[in-house]
C-alpha cells in the first residue's frame, strides 16, 4: 500500500473511532472540516451547505446534503459541481482489513459542468498538493446510483455545447442496473443528440462480464445506431455489435469528425461489428446496405499492423451503378432524377456538363492508397450504367502504394472485356498499366443498349496493352503509349445507318454506302497504336460484300482532337461509285462530320498494301484463347470463312499489282 | 534481312525511343510490305509479346520494330523473330 493511502486509511479510521465515541453529537463541525482539507487539496472551494449524519452498523452509512464545488475563476459559471446529496456506506470490517470497499454510493441530482475556455482551458484540470495519487488503487464501489444527474460539456472554441441527463436505474428484468443517458447540443457546430442505455456503471471496470450497450447517436444528418456487448469497455478487450449508419451528406460528417473521407455519395449501412484485443483483428460480418446507387453486401476483415491497416474484403453486389465510383477517378455522377448524389458531387457534375473537354483533370487521390494494405474481391450481378456492361468481378490488391486489379473483368454485351491493371502511386508522376483482352463482344447487343436492332452477332475481339503516366484521367491519357487490335467478324451496318440517318452526322454517314449496297460485315481489322497520347490509325479496313471501308487518321488524346478520314472502295469497279471519303475531325465532345472530302488518305490507299497475314494470326491467336477460356458458356459457332474472304481479297490484289 | 529492334518500355522502366531514320513511307514496296506484315503475324502469333503495342516497317530489307515491351527479356524476344 502507498504511503498516501495507508495515511488516508488511517485518518479515516481515526474520524470514525472519534465519531463512534461522541456518535450522539452533531457532526456538522465534521463537514467543514472536510469540506476545508478538499479545498486546499484542490485549490478550489468546496462547500458542504446541508447535513452530515451517520448512521452506524458495520456498514456505517453517512449521507452529506448540499455539496459545491466551485469552478474555474474564467467561467461564467460560479460552480462545477453541485450535489444534492451524496449517500456511501463503508464497509468497516474491511476497512480494518486494509481496504476501502463502499457497498453503496447514491448520488443524488449531481450537476456537472465541464467546460473549455476559449484559450483552451480545461476547468477540470487542477493542481493537486500530495503528488502521485495511485489511481489504480481506486477504491471498489460494489453499487452505483445516480438520480437524475446532470452534465453540460462545452468547449467555446469548437462550437460544442452539449448537455446531457444520465441516472442509473433499477433494472427491469433481471434486477441488475442499468445507466441511462440522454444528450442534446452542438458538436463542432452540428446538431447532436445522444440516446444510450448501458449496463451498470461500475461493471465498466468488470473484466469478465459482457457490458451491455445500446446507442443511438445523430450528429448533423448522420445517424448512428449501435446495439451489443463489450468485455472490459474500458480496455476494449472485446466488442460484439450490431451498427446502423446512415449518412446524406458524408463531407459534413467528414467535417465534424475532422477525418479525411472518400467523396462518397450517401451511403446506409449496417451489419456486425466485432472486435478481439488479443487477435488483433476488427471484423465487420454481414455488411449490408447502399452507397449511392449500388447496393453492396459481404465482410470485411480489418488488421492494424505496425500501424498499418490490412483490410480484406469479399463485397457482393446485386447491383452497382458505375455512377458511384466515377467520383474515385474524378468523374462526377449523375444527377438526373433517380440518381442519388450529395451536393459536392452536383456541382461537380454541372461543371463537367460545361467543359469542352471530356476526359476528367482533377487529380486522383492517387496518395490515399499508400500507408494501406487491401485485398478485396468485389462481384456485381448486375452494372448500371450507359456503357453495355453487365456484370462486373474485380479483385484489387494493395501493397503500400502499388495496386493491382487482377483481373477486372467486365461482361460486356455478351462477351466479357477482362483486364489486368497496374498502377504504382510510389512515383510521381503515378505510373499506369492496363493489358485487356475482347472476347466474344457482340455489335448487335451494344447497339441495342442504345435501341438499336441488330440481328446478326458482329462478334469483336481484341487484344490491347497501354501504359499511362499521370495524376488525372486527362494527364494520363495525354501520355499514352501501347497499342490495340481488333477484329470483328460478322454484323450489319443496316439498321445502324437507319438509326443514324435521322440524325446530323447521318447524311454524311449513309453517303458512304451505295443505295442498294450489302451492308453485311464480313470482317473487320484495326490496328491502333499509340505513342505519348497520340493514337494512330495504323490500319483500319471493314471488309462488306460489295465494299471495302479503308481508313486512316489520328487522335490526339492530349488535346482531345480526332483526323481520321474513312474511304469506301467498292469492289466492283466496273460500276460507277458516287461515294467519296468522309472526313471526321474536331472536337471528342463535338466532332464535324464531311462528307465527299477529297482528302487524301495517309499510307495505304491500296488494298495490296493491307495486312493479310497478321489479320490472319490475330484471328488464330484469338480462337485458341477462346479455347482456353473454360468460363464462357455460350460456344456460338464462329463463321470461319468471315475474315478468309478479306485475307483472299488482299493476296489477290497483292498478286494482281 | 535484319531484324533491329530499338525500342522498349514497360511499367517502371521508359517510353519508347525512335529509330534513328525517321521512316515515313510514301509507298514502300511490295516486298518490304509483304516482310513486314509476316513479322508483325509473327509477333502476333507468339503469345508471351503484345503485338498490339508493337509496329514493324520494313524499307529494302531492312525491318524496324517501333514500340513498347514490358520487360527487356520480352524486348530480346521480339528482336530474336525473324
Amino acid at each position: 500500500m502507498s504511503v498516501t493511502k495507508w495515511i488516508g486509511m488511517v485518518f479515516l479510521i481515526s474520524i470514525l473511532l472519534f465519531m463512534l465515541l461522541i456518535s450522539a453529537m452533531n457532526w456538522n463541525w465534521a463537514r467543514d472540516w472536510v469540506a476545508q482539507q478538499l479545498s486546499e487539496l484542490t485549490h478550489r472551494k468546496l462547500t458542504i451547505n446541508g447535513d452530515l449524519t451517520v448512521n452506524w452498523s458495520l456498514a456505517p452509512h453517512i449521507r452529506i446534503e448540499q455539496i459545491l464545488f466551485a469552478n474555474a475563476a474564467w467561467s461564467k459559471e460560479p460552480d462545477m459541481l453541485e450535489l444534492a446529496a451524496l449517500d456511501l456506506n463503508i464497509d468497516l470490517l474491511e476497512l480494518l482489513k486494509g481496504r476501502v470497499i463502499f457497498p453503496e454510493i447514491t448520488l443524488t441530482n449531481p450537476s456537472i459542468i465541464l467546460e473549455k475556455s476559449r484559450e483552451g482551458e480545461a476547468n477540470w484540470k487542477f493542481q493537486v498538493n500530495k503528488n502521485g495519487d495511485d489511481r489504480s488503487e481506486f477504491p471498489i464501489i460494489e453499487r452505483l446510483r445516480i438520480q437524475s444527474g446532470h452534465l453540460v460539456y462545452r468547449d467555446l472554441l469548437n462550437n460544442t455545447d452539449i448537455s446531457t441527463t444520465f441516472k442509473t436505474t433499477e433494472g427491469q428484468t433481471d434486477g441488475a442496473d442499468a445507466t441511462q443517458l440522454r444528450a442534446e447540443g452542438e458538436l463542432n457546430g452540428q446538431a447532436l443528440s445522444i440516446f444510450l442505455n448501458a449496463g451498470p456503471l461500475v461493471a465498466l471496470r468488470e473484466a469478465n462480464e459482457p457490458y451491455p450497450m445500446v446507442l443511438e447517436l445523430q450528429v448533423g444528418e448522420t445517424t448512428i445506431k449501435v446495439d451489443g456487448t463489450l468485455l472490459a469497455p474500458l480496455q476494449l478487450r472485446s466488442i460484439d455489435l450490431r451498427f446502423d449508419i446512415k449518412d446524406p451528406n458524408p463531407e459534413q460528417l467528414s467535417q465534424i469528425v475532422q477525418l479525411p473521407l472518400p467523396n462518397l455519395p450517401p451511403y446506409h449501412l449496417k451489419g456486425d461489428f466485432s472486435h478481439r484485443e488479443d487477435e488483433n483483428i476488427w471484423q465487420i460480418k454481414s455488411l449490408q446496405g447502399y452507397v449511392g446507387d449500388s447496393d453492396l453486401g459481404g465482410n470485411i476483415d480489418i488488421k492494424i499492423i505496425e500501424k498499418q491497416p490490412h483490410i480484406k474484403a469479399d463485397l457482393i453486389s446485386k447491383k452497382i451503378d458505375l455512377d458511384d465510383l466515377g467520383p474515385l477517378i474524378g468523374l462526377a455522377p449523375d444527377t438526373g432524377t433517380g440518381e442519388t448524389a450529395s451536393k459536392t458531387q452536383q456541382k461537380e457534375a454541372a461543371k463537367e456538363a460545361a467543359s469542352p473537354l471530356i476526359f476528367p483533370h482533377k487529380p486522383i487521390a492517387f496518395e490515399k492508397l499508400r500507408n494501406i494494405n487491401a485485398d478485396i474481391k468485389l462481384r456485381s450481378k448486375q452494372v448500371e450504367s450507359k456503357l453495355p456492361i453487365d456484370d462486373l468481378y474485380m479483385h484489387a490488391i494493395i501493397d503500400d502504394g502499388h495496386l493491382i486489379l487482377s483481373p477486372l473483368d467486365f461482361g460486356v454485351a455478351a462477351g466479357n472485356i477482362r483486364s489486368h491493371v497496374e498502377v504504382d502511386t510510389r512515383t510521381q508522376p503515378v505510373k499506369s498499366k492496363i493489358e485487356s483482352e475482347i472476347h466474344h463482344v457482340q455489335l448487335n447487343e451494344i447497339l441495342r443498349r442504345f435501341e438499336i436492332a441488330d440481328q446478326s452477332a458482329g462478334l469483336i475481339e481484341g487484344k490491347a496493352i497501354y501504359w499511362f503516366k499521370g495524376n488525372s484521367i486527362a494527364k494520363m491519357l495525354a501520355s499514352t503509349d501501347g497499342g490495340l487490335l481488333m477484329l470483328m467478324m460478322g454484323g450489319h451496318f443496316d439498321d445502324l445507318l437507319v438509326e443514324l440517318a435521322g440524325l446530323d452526322i447521318g447524311e454524311a454517314v449513309v453517303a458512304l454506302f451505295d443505295k442498294g449496297d450489302n451492308t453485311e460485315i464480313n470482317c473487320a481489322f484495326v490496328d491502333l497504336p499509340a505513342n505519348s497520347g497520340i493514337m494512330n490509325l495504323s490500319t483500319f479496313v471493314v471488309d462488306t460484300e460489295d465494299t471495302i471501308f479503308l481508313g486512316a487518321g489520328s487522335l490526339d488524346l492530349k488535346k482531345e482532337r480526332l483526323d481520321l478520314v474513312i474511304d469506301p472502295k467498292p469492289k466492283d469497279l466496273s460500276l460507277f461509285s458516287a461515294r467519296a471519303p468522309l472526313h471526321i475531325e474536331g472536337s471528342f465532345k463535338k466532332p464535324t462530320f464531311i462528307p465527299g472530302a477529297s482528302a487524301v488518305l495517309r499510307g495505304a490507299v491500296s488494298l495490296a498494301l493491307l495486312p493479310a497475314a497478321p489479320i490472319v494470326s490475330l484471328y488464330a491467336l484469338l480462337q485458341k484463347d477462346q479455347k482456353e477460356q473454360k468460363d464462357r458458356k455460350n460456344d456460338k459457332q464462329e463463321n470461319t470463312t468471315n475474315c478468309t474472304g478479306l485475307v483472299n481479297a488482299i493476296n489477290e490484289a497483292r498478286e494482281e499489282n | 534481312m535484319i531484324g533491329y529492334l530499338i525500342l522498349t518500355g514497360g511499367i517502371t522502366g521508359c517510353a519508347g525511343l525512335f529509330s534513328p531514320h525517321p521512316i515515313e513511307t510514301e509507298e514502300g514496296s511490295q516486298e518490304d510490305v509483304v516482310l513486314a506484315m509476316q513479322i508483325k503475324a509473327k509477333l502476333i502469333e507468339t503469345k508471351a509479346l503484345n503485338a498490339a503495342a508493337i509496329q514493324v516497317e520494313s524499307t529494302n530489307g531492312l525491318v524496324v520494330l517501333k514500340g513498347f515491351v514490358k520487360t527487356e527479356s520480352q524486348r530480346q524476344l521480339a528482336s530474336s523473330i525473324t
